[in-house]
């Protein structure tokens, strides 16, 4: 019931985009949502649509994939564009007893719900073509610069790419402790907000039992291996640029420059 | 009062290209009072067979039918079933979560609604059915042995005062003399109580001793439905799914083989050695 989540999630296959080094994915996520926030008409949002539309098809993952992802974060975009269409002031389009809607609140609420919707699409699509022990390594390679004003980048890499390994594995237990407690004659589904919340102890606290013996057993396998952090550590597949990668950049200045063009300037 | 699976299949992960087909066209009956092993190797689908069972998950096809009535009706209440079809899983760290042992057994009974003071009587008695010592009853669950927290975990199924009782894998990790004991005390409660029992594992010394019926499961499919002496028969095919009889049932036939007029289906030690006794 919990594996329904795919925000974070890596899909395996063998694609242009999975071959790419993840700084590449990495500095091709932070320019798309850049340039999703300079566009001030329909014409940009067009031209990520069709970038957007063509890295999904070169990514081999099913379209139906992402959007199962999607539908967790359904509640955040309806509260946006309810909040940006009643809320915003300027000329009334129409109004219902004492709330009115603008036209200038249906546009930014119609460019609210584009923005996040690809903004997710898009970041889905990078951990979605690469590992997350790839994806902390490109971070820890870019973010390199960061050492010389003393930020254990190291350490962060390594504690996030922890995080990320866990998430599947605590779901399975989540999984698995609520199908014990249901066969416990637990109910999760009904109730008011106070007996749900007090439905959660019982799921909750064998959940953090484990999380914890975990992390523990991690931490000892760790050190038994003599981890001791960043400092003079060498890797097995160390992070190279390609000609594919140099492909991978130009072709994405080249999106930047012109959906920047179209979408700022040229209408 | 039994429990009928027709045709029973599962597949995981529906419409993804990872998509697993861990139930084939299973079907069987598990009449009142039969004490059943269930036996597979890993990933054979043993444990998605017994979580069909009390509705846990549904299955892809085929129909279950408990008392005559199907679990997937709408207006089958589960959380009945689930209080008639008591499933212990395997790990008792995924269910205790109380202070003390006592009130995470009376988790179950308060759950039916059942009031304060007759929730502890049942724990009570379920406690000592188990066979907990007195003792450990106000103890954290989690300052307990494994063996400890496994009857805890039992005992708190047993609250809920199931008519059919499943346990996946009840001995899995613990030493050869915690097994032993919790099989007895098992076999024990089955003779006290008269309760239907289903006990998932994949040793076959672990059942052969105990069950009056066992049922092998590979790649999802039910290969094998029959009392352990007849399942014995085939040791050589249990071996090439990754099983193997009892060691009683190898030491037989290699007897047997050098010339010595002994029953090769003897399925429990002391069978065999009355056997060979009387060879001798």
């Amino acid at each position: 019931m919990l594996r329904d989540i795919t925000l974070g999630q890596y899909y395996q296959t063998d694609s242009c985009i999975h071959r790419l080094d993840p700084r590449v994915k990495l500095a091709g996520t932070v320019l798309f949502i850049i340039s999703l926030f300079f566009f001030d008409n329909i014409w940009g949002y067009v031209c990520a649509a069709v970038f957007l539309a063509v890295v999904i098809k070169l990514s081999k993952v099913p379209f139906k994939f992402m959007i199962k992802g999607m539908k967790s974060i359904i509640f955040l975009l309806m509260l946006t564009v309810v909040f940006n269409l009643f809320l915003t002031p300027g000329e009334v389009v129409f109004s219902v007893w004492k709330i009115s809607v603008t036209r200038e609140g249906i546009r930014i609420a119609v460019f609210m719900a584009i923005r996040l919707t690809m903004l997710i699409i898009g970041s889905s699509i990078m951990t979605l073509t690469t590992t997350p022990n790839n994806l902390t390594d490109g971070m820890e390679k870019s973010l390199g610069f960061l050492k010389v004003i003393k930020l254990p980048v190291h350490e962060v890499a390594m504690m996030m790419s922890i995080a990320l390994r866990f998430i599947p594995i605590l779901l399975e237990e989540t999984d698995k402790i609520m199908k014990a407690q249901i066969a416990r004659g637990a109910d999760f589904e009904s109730g008011n907000l106070i007996k749900r919340a007090k439905a959660m102890v019982p799921l909750l606290v064998p959940l953090f039992i484990s999380a914890f013996r975990r992390a523990n057993d991690l931490a000892m396998a760790m050190e038994a291996r003599c981890y001791r952090g960043g400092e003079g550590r060498t890797k097995m597949k160390p992070l190279i640029y390609k000609k594919r990668d140099a492909i991978g950049y130009t072709v994405l200045f080249a999106y930047f420059a012109i959906s920047i063009a179209v979408g700022k300037f040229l209408f | 009062m039994s429990l009928i699976l027709d045709h029973v299949s599962h597949v995981y992960g529906d419409d993804t290209a990872l998509a697993v087909k861990a139930l084939d066209d299973v079907s069987l009956e598990i009449p009142d009072g039969q004490f059943i092993g269930l036996i597979g190797h890993t990933g054979s689908g043993k444990s998605t067979l017994v979580q069909h069972l009390n509705g846990l998950i549904k299955a892809s096809s085929g129909h279950i039918y408990f008392n005559g009535k199907d679990i997937d009706d709408d207006d089958f209440k589960k959380k009945e079933l689930r209080s008639k079809v008591g499933l212990v899983f395997q790990y008792p760290e995924h269910q205790l979560f109380e202070a003390d042992v006592f009130s995470d057994v009376c988790f179950g009974p308060k759950n039916l609604g059942l009031t304060k003071k007759e929730a502890e009587l049942r724990a009570y008695e379920a406690l000592k059915k188990v066979g907990l010592p007195d003792d450990l009853f106000y103890q954290s669950p989690f300052e307990l042995s494994g063996g400890q927290k496994r009857r805890v975990a039992i005992a708190g199924v047993l609250a809920m005062k199931p008519e059919v009782l499943i346990l996946d894998e009840p001995t899995a990790g613990l030493d050869p003399k915690g097994r032993t004991e919790i099989l007895e005390q098992i076999s024990e409660l089955r003779r006290e109580t008269g309760i239907t029992i289903l006990l998932v594992s994949h040793s076959m010394e672990d059942v052969a001793e105990y069950v009056d019926r066992i049922l092998v499961m590979n790649k999802g499919k039910l290969v094998y439905d029959d009392k352990p002496r007849e399942v014995f028969k085939h040791y050589k095919e249990l071996e090439q799914i990754g099983l193997a009889a009892p060691q009683v049932t190898y030491i037989m036939h290699e007897l047997k083989e050098i010339g010595m007029d002994v029953d090769v289906d003897a399925t429990t030690i002391e069978e065999a050695a009355e056997s060979i006794k009387k060879a001798l």
